[in-house]
């Protein structure tokens, strides 16, 4: 558990790190740590440097507008989950929180790095997605925003990112009336989803859902949304037939991943019933 | 003998410090992050080691290149097999009479077996170093065959996994009274089927560590290592040495957990004490948990046939097993023990079955030696036995409870010898039976079990009652099986000037806690607080030839041990006392450090008694010098602790998760010493039980090597446990305590097993293995089904 020998650099600015990732080939951005340090202790990652953007204070803000908030990067899970305002507007986000980790990675963890890492099982990946969220990217060329969605694709670096920084995720708040949920089976040895959903469902005109969102994480090669599944629930009516083949019909789109603790048959069948128990719990609120 | 029926409510309070729920003086140390592990020792001249080993579960080692290695700075060394000469094969220390014995060599000689094995290490000025040099080390390999299943390494024209050893056989073992065909006569009816029990990774929290220290001014060994038998170790150690053993110290300061795994005896060990005799300087490696996975050793893995003859009112007529045990690629210390001597003899339970064959066959194959892990063979035993039960009442449609009372050893038939070869000293099964029925609302939930079934949820009780036998008994025994080992434990009791005492013990705690019930025992013995005695274990220069802590013997035997030498300071005691106070030894009372005649005629401190001593000053000279008695505790026999555990779990038929609800133990030990230990040992004990049940297994891949991270139980991953204990006292030792770290362990896997069956049978499952994961219970519910409409 000892890393390869690597140079570690603290930059104070955010163009002092963009300049020190210019530089260096091979670099690695240590936000808040609980993957990458793990990576380079088990010499997964040997990367040439580490660069450490825990002196950057601007990257710690949490920011509320009107319609939603701009989370920086280095704002600590935990927090992020003390927050009074994220708490009221974004339950979906909090109640993924809570089921992410354990407390020793949260008072560590950010939001964006785990958006970064976009593990095939990860809790914030979900939730983000199912949020609409967006990332905000610095780098030479300045500042652009991405959506989850576009960053999250399964393919590493998330949103092919070369020389930039993520600086912040935005989130719009969820609306008042918006019923959701965050759902998971763990995984016995580490912890991770093998088949986790994050819900929201705005209800409409007699109970039909004006707006759907779902997104998966753990059973499927990477976290991401279920559109045929939203557009097929959108406006109802919701019949548990046809609803079974809906969830079947978006089932059927996705590739799985299996482990030795569970086959990607098991995480497909395993995922189909979490979206049918809580669709039906969520519809029949 | 007929045990006194006690419950442990009104037998408590067995002494003014024994029995009381005492917190563990050691856990500010421990809570304080002030325990010290060999991780934490660090001499002057340190070297640091790097395994190198084999990704390979068999392959020829063609050539091992260093010079990349060598080239990195502050490297002092790359050692192979060659550089070890006149060093032995690490030995077995329990060899059944017949086995094929092939030791784990210290460094791999031209062949691999199994993942993990070390085929090279690199000693550095740094840990750094010494990591950076040893994945620069290039070994290039020839794969050869694997075999990884005794099942499968034992068919003929399997692969061989030592080349002189044309069936992969380490030994044969067969016990029972026979006549098993004339009880299938005189039966109703057969049942048969097979049993896995799975391969387990014992994962203790600190893994193995070491740090060897050749001080070439005295010629002593110095030898730190995270342990759990520091004495046998040093046996072994000089044994495989070819080093003096009185010159040789072993010292295992405060240990991380061990769950059997650290009372072996280790390459990783054996390599570095020889380098650091060749180096003369001190040697430390602590193990990686990717070495932990892959090279320290794994528990279980039986493949069982069991064939049972019954009546239709449930009696057990007679057991045959054959069970394939796999040894891995070589044996590790407790070798071809553990598997045959260790299941065979527990077989029959605590139920009379008059006639018996049970065979065990022990195959070598390409995988982690197996050896002693918390349970070490009785889990094993008990899961078919239990299995059997419950199976048998389900078959019969009988109550799993009133099956079990029907087959009981009765309390008047003690001490009840099984034709399988153990002597069940004392036990109330029915008893205790019925405590864990009425703690667990038998009636109740059953009921709840039938409304439930209306609702489309699936509800199962499982039952078990376990027994085995803690504590080794008489070396002569020990010795006619094959185990190289006494069956005692020692102890010093110290009484010092001032009046407070030390104890040492043979025994050692990795976490057990006899820093605090020790101390209970010796103070009750003393008439001082338990905080006026210190407990010092771990140290072969320090403590007297022990045996160490296993087979759940440290209260039963090492406990024993103190309280015999206390008791024996404490009558020396008397009699200076008695001296002083001028009236007989018999008639002076000891309370709180204070001697006084029992007539009430003056006081003498213990102060006062001890100077008097450790002086010889005012008593007479026949009274001798000292308080200070050693006891080698040598029991005539063994004890055996049984309990009854009822589990009651649901499984969701859709999605095959098996939710455990409740946990219902009443565990019989005998007398207790700490019922708040007690009721942390039966905690843990049921903690990895229930991982085994739900959870665990080696995880190995196609290539052999075992999965990076066993599913092992977190707490939220366990119900709140309902404990309880009944209490008959064991005649084989003066406490009347039996050894209780096993018991959960034992106890809990066929319990939850047989729910989840209970739970299922009426959808047509009729067997589970384990572990329990949802993937496989789906596929038993999907499989019943697709038979019941084939037929």
């Amino acid at each position: 558990m000892i890393p390869a020998a690597f140079d570690y650099a603290r930059p104070a600015t955010l163009e002092e790190a963009a300049s020190l990732l210019s530089q260096e080939g091979g670099a690695a951005l240590l936000a808040g740590g609980q993957s990458l340090i793990t990576e380079l202790k088990q010499r997964r990652a040997s990367p040439r440097a580490v660069i450490d953007l825990n002196a950057i204070t601007e990257l710690s803000a949490i920011e509320h507008g009107p319609d939603g908030v701009r989370i920086g990067a280095m704002v600590r899970q935990a927090e992020l989950l003390r927050d009074a305002t994220v708490q009221k507007r974004l339950p979906l986000l909090c109640e993924t929180g809570a089921a992410a980790g354990d407390p020793m990675i949260r008072r560590l963890g950010t939001l964006a790095g785990a958006l970064c890492e976009a593990e095939p099982g990860g809790d914030w990946v979900a939730a983000a997605l199912a949020l609409d969220a967006e990332v905000e990217i610095y780098g030479k060329d300045g500042t652009r925003r991405m959506s989850a969605a576009d960053f999250v694709t399964g393919v590493k670096p998330a949103g092919g990112l070369k020389g930039e920084i993520v600086t912040a995720v935005h989130l719009p708040y969820q609306k008042e009336d918006s019923r959701s949920t965050y759902r998971k089976v763990k995984h016995n040895a580490v912890g991770w989803s093998i088949a986790s959903a994050a819900i929201s469902l705005e209800p409409g005109e007699g109970g039909a859902c004006r707006k759907v969102r779902i997104a998966v994480s753990g059973a499927p090669s990477h976290p991401q949304r279920l559109p045929s599944l939203e557009s097929a629930l959108t406006g109802g009516p919701y019949e548990a037939g046809r609803i079974q083949t809906a969830i079947e019909e978006a089932l059927q789109g996705l590739t799985f991943r299996g482990d030795h603790y569970a086959s990607a048959g098991y995480r497909r069948t395993r995922l189909g019933i979490l979206l049918s128990r809580t669709l039906q719990e969520l519809l029949a609120a | 003998m007929n045990a006194p029926n006690l419950n442990t409510q009104q037998h408590a309070e067995t002494g003014k410090h024994t029995g009381k729920a005492m917190r563990r003086m050691e856990d500010t140390r421990f809570l304080t992050g002030r325990g010290r592990y060999v991780g934490d020792i660090t001499l002057p001249r340190q070297l640091y080691a790097h395994f190198v080993r084999s990704p390979h579960a068999h392959a020829r080692i063609l050539k091992v290149s260093t010079e990349a290695a060598l080239a990195v700075s502050g490297v002092k060394g790359v050692y192979c097999a060659n550089d070890l000469q006149g060093t032995r094969d690490v030995p077995p220390n329990w060899v059944l009479p017949g086995s094929q014995v092939k030791g784990r060599p210290a460094l791999a000689r031209e062949i691999v077996r199994h993942v993990g094995e070390c085929v090279a290490v690199v000693l550095a000025e740094s840990p750094e170093a010494a990591a950076d040099a040893g994945v620069l080390v290039d070994v290039a390999y020839d794969p050869l065959p694997t075999v990884f299943s005794a099942s499968d390494a034992l068919q003929d024209g399997a692969h061989k996994v030592h080349g002189d050893l044309p069936d992969n056989l380490a030994t044969t073992f067969k016990t029972g009274n026979g006549g098993y065909d004339e009880a299938l006569e005189k039966a109703d009816r057969e049942i048969a089927f097979n049993l896995r029990n799975q391969r387990l990774v014992p994962f203790p929290i600190e893994g193995r560590a070491v740090n060897a220290d050749f001080d070439p001014a005295t010629e002593r060994l110095t030898f730190y290592t995270a342990h759990q038998i520091p004495h046998m170790l040093r046996r072994m150690l000089a044994g495989a040495l070819g080093f003096p053993e009185h010159k040789l110290r072993v010292i295992s300061p405060d240990v991380g957990g061990g769950f059997g795994p650290k009372m072996h005896f280790y390459p990783e060990e054996l390599t570095l004490a020889r380098l650091s005799c060749l180096l003369k300087r001190p040697v430390k490696w602590t193990e990686r948990r990717s070495e932990n996975v892959a090279a320290t050793t794994h528990g279980r893995d039986h493949e069982m046939e069991v064939r049972v003859a019954v009546q239709k009112d449930g009696k057990v007529l007679g057991l045959k097993l054959d069970s394939k045990a796999n040894v891995g690629a070589y044996l590790s210390s407790m070798g071809t023990g553990v598997p045959t001597i260790n299941v065979a003899l527990f077989a029959l339970g605590v139920y009379a079955i008059p006639h018996s064959d049970v065979t065990i066959t022990c195959a070598y194959t390409n995988t982690t030696p197996v050896d002693a892990y918390r349970g070490a063979g009785r889990p094993e035993a008990a899961y078919m036995i239990e299995r059997v039960m419950d199976r048998v009442a389900l078959e019969l449609g009988l109550d799993p409870a009133e099956t079990r009372k029907r087959n009981f050893v009765q309390p008047d038939q003690m001490p009840y010898a099984q034709p399988t070869g153990t002597t069940l000293d004392t036990g109330e099964y029915a008893m205790t039976l019925d405590l864990a029925l009425k703690n667990a609302g038998y009636e109740g939930l059953r009921k709840e079990q039938e409304e439930a079934r209306k609702k489309g949820r699936y509800l199962g009780i499982g039952f078990s009652n376990y027994t085995e036998t803690c504590g080794m008994g008489n070396g002569f025994i020990l010795q006619f099986v094959g185990f190289d080992r006494g069956g005692y434990e020692s102890a010093v009791v110290r009484v010092h000037p001032d009046g407070r005492a030390t104890v040492l013990s043979g025994s050692h705690s990795h976490g057990q806690g006899h820093v605090t019930t020790f101390a209970q025992i010796a103070a009750d013995e003393l008439g001082i607080a338990p905080e006026q005695i210190e407990v010092l274990q771990g140290d072969t220069d320090m403590i007297p030839f022990g045996i160490g802590t296993f087979n759940s013997r440290s209260v039963p035997v090492g406990g024993s041990a103190v309280k015999v030498a206390a008791g024996r300071v404490a009558a020396k005691m008397r009699r200076i006392a008695a001296h002083l106070l001028q009236c007989e030894p018999d008639n002076v009372l000891i309370e709180e450090g204070i001697f006084k005649a029992a007539d009430g005629n003056g006081t003498v401190t213990i102060e006062r008694v001890a100077h008097a001593a450790w002086t010889g000053h005012d008593i007479p000279y026949e009274l001798g010098i000292g308080l200070e008695e050693t006891e080698f505790f040598h029991p005539q026999s063994m004890s055996s602790p049984y309990g009854a555990h009822i589990a009651l779990v649901e499984v969701d038929p859709e999605t095959g998760e098996v939710e455990l609800k409740r946990y219902i133990a009443v565990d019989d030990c005998g007398v207790i010493i700490n019922p708040l230990l007690a009721r942390g040992q039966v905690h843990g004990g049921l903690a990895q039980g229930i991982g085994q049940a739900l959870y665990e297994d080696a995880g190995f891949d196609a290539q052999g090597r075992p999965a990076l991270e066993p599913s092992i139980p977190r707490f939220d991953m366990l119900p709140r446990f309902e404990t309880d204990h009944t209490v008959t006292p064991t005649p084989t030792n003066p406490l009347g305590a039996k050894g209780l770290g096993e018991a959960g362990a034992i106890g809990a896997p066929p319990a939850i097993v047989n729910a989840a069956i209970d739970a299922l049978w009426g959808l047509g499952v009729r067997t589970l293995d384990m572990p329990l994961t949802p993937e496989r219970v789906l596929t038993s519910i999907r499989n019943a089904a697709n038979k019941e409409t084939e037929a």
